[in-house]
């Protein structure tokens, strides 16, 4: 069922997507699929190395693709109110080039003034990390979505 | 891995020192419990016999009298619960351990400490996030990260600083640890509030939120 969540705040209301249904698909060569629980407990650092593609899955019925690269490092990022709020703002999936660091922010809340909505990509770039840690997951290319 | 646990933590005791625990109160921070308590500024008015300390009756306020001389720093914060609980060290001044974050598990960044109208993290259109003239329209909120050292004092600190910021959405905040990552740890911030002569009249309820990473 697609579903997306309001916050009601004393100025704005924010739709967002609801992160007990949003997932990670990872896919691998032998033509396994991984599927993440969801963005509080994603599942991600569990996975095997290897895969061959990444998807992701939002509550809002969004699938998102990622280009293949040489590994992936998906961030989500939250903030935490001292009231008790809680608001995903986007998954920032960083992803290994030869020489750079693509970072594919997809955007998982919005406001009716907001020019991004939610299920938008926006990519940036960056350097390479000085060190990876378990948490990047490296592809194997020659594997695509049937 | 999944999402860090954050507790927050106020100093209660009047002792400057390091919280001990690992997100429970200790025997120097008390627990602000998220969605029930409330980070209160106040003081400077007509009624500042009723903030009695440390402690006094949840509800009590004594609203600021705007200053006409010079800008003024709100002089009490309290948590406030079923009671309201004196954070004598919060302030401007150079105490170091005030207010925590206990992260308990795993952040792939630093912890940013950010303010907005409200609860949507959308928007920063208040006045006393907007500021006025007198403060070059920056924030009247004053934040500075303590984790790693106290705040200078000579004559004292504010958003300008090193590790500090006026509070204003993601444009000024305070990354609390200065790093990349953070993991089972207590990272540090002291806060205050200074009005200038031109603020305008207001009675506003930011929130102060908490901005992470995970995997």
């Amino acid at each position: 069922m697609v579903q997306d969540l309001k916050t009601y705040g004393i100025y704005n209301t924010v739709t967002t997507v609801d992160p007990y249904d949003c997932r990670f698909l990872a896919g691998y060569p032998d033509g396994r699929m991984i599927r993440g629980k969801n963005f509080i407990d994603t599942g991600w650092d569990d996975i095997p190395q290897g895969l061959a593609a990444l998807r992701y899955s939002l509550s809002t019925g969004h699938i998102i693709t990622i280009l293949k690269f040489r590994a992936y490092l998906p961030l989500i990022e939250v903030s935490l109110g001292i009231d008790g709020s809680k608001m995903f703002h986007s998954i920032n999936v960083k992803c290994l080039a030869d020489k750079e660091v693509l970072v594919y922010s997809i955007i998982l809340k919005q406001t009716p003034d907001s020019k991004l909505k939610i299920g938008d990509v926006v990519i940036s770039k960056e350097g390479l990390p000085t060190e990876f840690g378990k948490s990047w997951k490296y592809t194997d290319r020659g594997f695509s979505w049937r | 891995m999944a999402a860090p646990t954050l507790s927050f933590l106020y100093n209660k005791s009047g002792s400057d020192v390091a919280y001990g625990g690992t997100g429970a109160a200790d025997a120097n921070f008390g627990v602000i419990t998220a969605g029930s308590d409330t980070l209160v500024f106040t003081g400077g008015g007509i009624d500042d016999t009723v903030l009695t300390t440390p402690t006094c009756a949840s509800g009590t306020r004594s609203a600021t009298i705007r200053p006409s001389v010079t800008s003024y720093v709100i002089p009490y914060t309290y948590v406030e619960s079923t009671i309201m609980n004196h954070c004598d060290l919060v302030g401007h001044n150079a105490n170091r351990y005030t207010m925590a974050v206990y992260v308990n598990g795993s952040m792939s960044s630093d912890l940013f400490l950010e303010s907005w109208d409200d609860n949507s993290f959308s928007t920063t259109a208040l006045p006393i996030l907007q500021g006025s003239t007198n403060s070059s329209d920056e924030s009247y909120i004053n934040a500075i990260r303590t984790t790693s050292a106290a705040p200078p004092w000579a004559p004292g600190w504010d958003g300008g600083d090193t590790g500090a910021a006026y509070l204003k959405g993601t444009d000024d905040r305070v990354a609390l640890k200065n790093a990349s990552s953070i993991t089972d740890e207590a990272v540090y911030y002291n806060v205050y509030i200074k009005l200038e002569t031109d603020s305008v009249t207001f009675h506003n309820t930011p929130i102060l939120g908490f901005r992470y990473t995970y995997t």
